[in-house]
């Protein structure tokens, strides 16, 4: 059997993975990619700890978990394709519309 | 199943029933309008809160909800709030024809994710409850995507809520993978010194952190809070935060002291950078919106305040704090989702000259909202600040408490301006704008609780103390 100390150490390195795609890459679907594979970190955390533990609590959060992404992605991608259908925008850095305005005088 | 956990759920089960039912009217064969979508909502939210009342507390469900009277002051307080935002959102004339039956359900299912949170016992429960509530949000902000702006806020909104639920997440099943439990009674009965489970509390708290838009993680709040429709807004600022601020309370009132003696000194920097850089960003702001995303990162700084200080003061304070902020604003977002213009909300503070002089009603309110906000008697804001220091004091932080009371006169400063503004010459005639029965009288009902709280603050006071 697998100790827990090692399905731990690749789970953390599976969310460090995701965590570094999401910081150093500007594509929005790289970003949306980068998410799944901190999310499956966890996943593989949860599922270690059920075998650890014996019971199926990790299983139940895992389903969840695959669930409620599934569900979260869906909305994420339609936003993705209307940033690409309206602005023809790929990088999250292209979108620039929000910003401060702090050019006004004082009243 | 018993027949208590059944009332117990039924204000779960009427909203579930009710977004349901909601969405089966809108592909109803003949045609359902607007304002009977908007009504059935709004009943269905009433019948909710009609339920919470016939909880028999302290009752925990299947080790998974717990039924107490925390979680009753604040479910009513939610879907009483929602059904404001369904009013807001019927009078709002940027989003005229489209909300119908998919908004109204996603409001009612956010609302359903709120109290999920606020009533978890576990935090698998948590975090579904969490999500439920966040994913309708980002769909809310790209509400009708052509508005300015609107897409970037939703794609933005997404990937940071989804960032904030992996952290959120990993905490989670760190928590499990070094306890063997995910419930919060068992977790806070764990005494020995335990490494990871301390990383599993941080990282919880860092997804927590992102959600309230705590300062290293607060880069969404004021494009979201900008491009989103007023009335979204409001939701957003008021009764959601109020939510995960709720949990973030029963979290921190677990019995875990090693943690938090490591934890809660982190808390009391966190609530000093918060205050510092909510304010100074907010002092030139110059666009309405964004302005107040910052003076509410800074208010979420006060209450962090409150609760480092890590005694039932500080917790009571907190819990009034949450009630008082969530009230201020979204009074102050129904004004200015009442002042929009037909095609997208006023931006620049100019564009609010003289609405004060022209609107009294509105005018008034405004008054009561900023002088909360600023913190001076005799509204609530002043009472919720007086308690929340008064914690600090009280568990010996002087310089957080000094530090928090210099932030308030600075935040005077550009709660002032908005007023000036506001009650300034009109330099140009502007056109009418129509405002709603509906929205004068949420603002009538906010600005007197707001007044209200702060005169008599022992109605609820003694309340809280009980929870």
């Amino acid at each position: 059997m697998i100790p827990l100390t090692h399905s731990l150490i690749i789970a953390a390195l599976l969310f460090t993975l995701g965590l570094l795609i999401i910081l150093l890459r500007r594509e929005l679907l790289f970003i949306l990619m980068g998410l799944e594979v901190m999310f499956n970190g966890a996943a593989l955390t949860a599922i270690a700890a059920g075998q650890y533990w014996n019971n199926a609590d990790g299983q139940v959060l895992t389903i969840f978990l695959m669930v409620v992404t599934a569900a979260e992605l869906a909305v994420a991608l339609i936003l993705v394709w209307l940033a690409y259908e309206h602005f023809k925008v790929t990088q999250v850095d292209m979108l620039t519309q929000l910003k401060d305005d702090t050019q006004g005088e004082p009243p | 199943m018993h027949s208590a956990d059944l009332i117990s759920l039924a204000p779960f089960i009427v909203l579930i029933l009710g977004g349901l039912t909601v969405l089966v009217l809108g592909v109803w064969p003949q045609h359902v309008s607007t304002r009977t979508l908007a009504t059935v909502s709004s009943m269905f939210l009433l019948l909710g809160t009609a339920t919470t009342v016939l909880w028999e507390t302290p009752h925990i469900v299947n080790d998974m909800l717990i039924i107490d009277n925390l979680g009753r002051l604040f479910s009513q307080f939610f879907m009483l709030g929602a059904i404001a935002i369904i009013i807001l959102s019927f009078n709002y004339a940027p989003t005229k024809n489209e909300v119908r039956e998919e908004y109204l359900s996603l409001i009612l299912f956010a609302t359903l994710g709120m109290t999920l949170l606020v009533t978890s016992h576990n935090l698998v429960t948590a975090f579904i409850g969490l999500e439920i509530l966040a994913v309708p949000l980002f769909a809310f902000v790209a509400w009708k995507p052509m508005r300015n702006g609107a897409i970037e806020g939703g794609v933005k909104y997404a990937i940071l809520a989804g960032f904030a639920a992996a952290f959120f997440l990993y905490g989670i099943t760190l928590a499990y993978a070094s306890t063997g439990t995910l419930n919060l009674t068992a977790l806070s009965s764990i005494t020995t010194d335990n490494y990871l489970l301390i990383v599993a509390v941080t990282l919880i708290l860092v997804g927590v952190g992102f959600k309230l838009a705590l300062v290293p993680f607060h880069m969404w709040a004021p494009d979201i809070y900008q491009a989103a429709p007023a009335p979204i807004t409001a939701l957003f600022a008021s009764i959601a935060k109020a939510a995960v601020l709720v949990f973030l309370i029963r979290l921190l009132c677990l019995q875990l002291q090693y943690i938090w003696e490591a934890l809660l000194p982190l808390l009391g920097i966190l609530a000093i950078i918060t205050m510092v850089a909510g304010n100074l960003l907010a002092l030139y702001q110059q666009n309405l919106k964004r302005l107040l995303a910052y003076s509410s990162i800074a208010h979420l700084g006060y209450i962090l305040v409150a609760l480092a200080a890590g005694n039932s003061l500080g917790r009571d304070a907190a819990i009034y704090y949450a009630l008082t902020y969530a009230l201020m604003n979204l009074g102050v977002f129904a004004v200015v989702a009442a002042f929009t213009r037909p095609e997208q909300d006023r931006q620049n503070l100019e564009e609010y000259r003289g609405l004060g002089r022209r609107y009294p009603a509105l005018g008034i309110a405004i008054w009561i909202y900023f002088l909360a906000l600023a913190g001076l008697p005799p509204t609530a804001g002043f009472v919720a600040k007086l308690l929340a220091f008064g914690a600090a004091i009280k568990a010996g932080h002087m310089i957080l408490a000094i530090i928090a009371v210099i932030n308030t006169a600075l935040a005077f400063y550009y709660y002032l301006r908005i007023l000036i503004v506001f009650y300034g010459e009109e330099s140009t005639k502007q056109n009418d704008v129509h405002i709603s029965q509906g929205t004068i009288s949420i603002v009538i009902i906010t600005s007197l609780l707001i007044i209200g709280l702060g005169v008599f603050p022992e109605w609820i006071l003694d309340f809280i103390k009980t929870l």
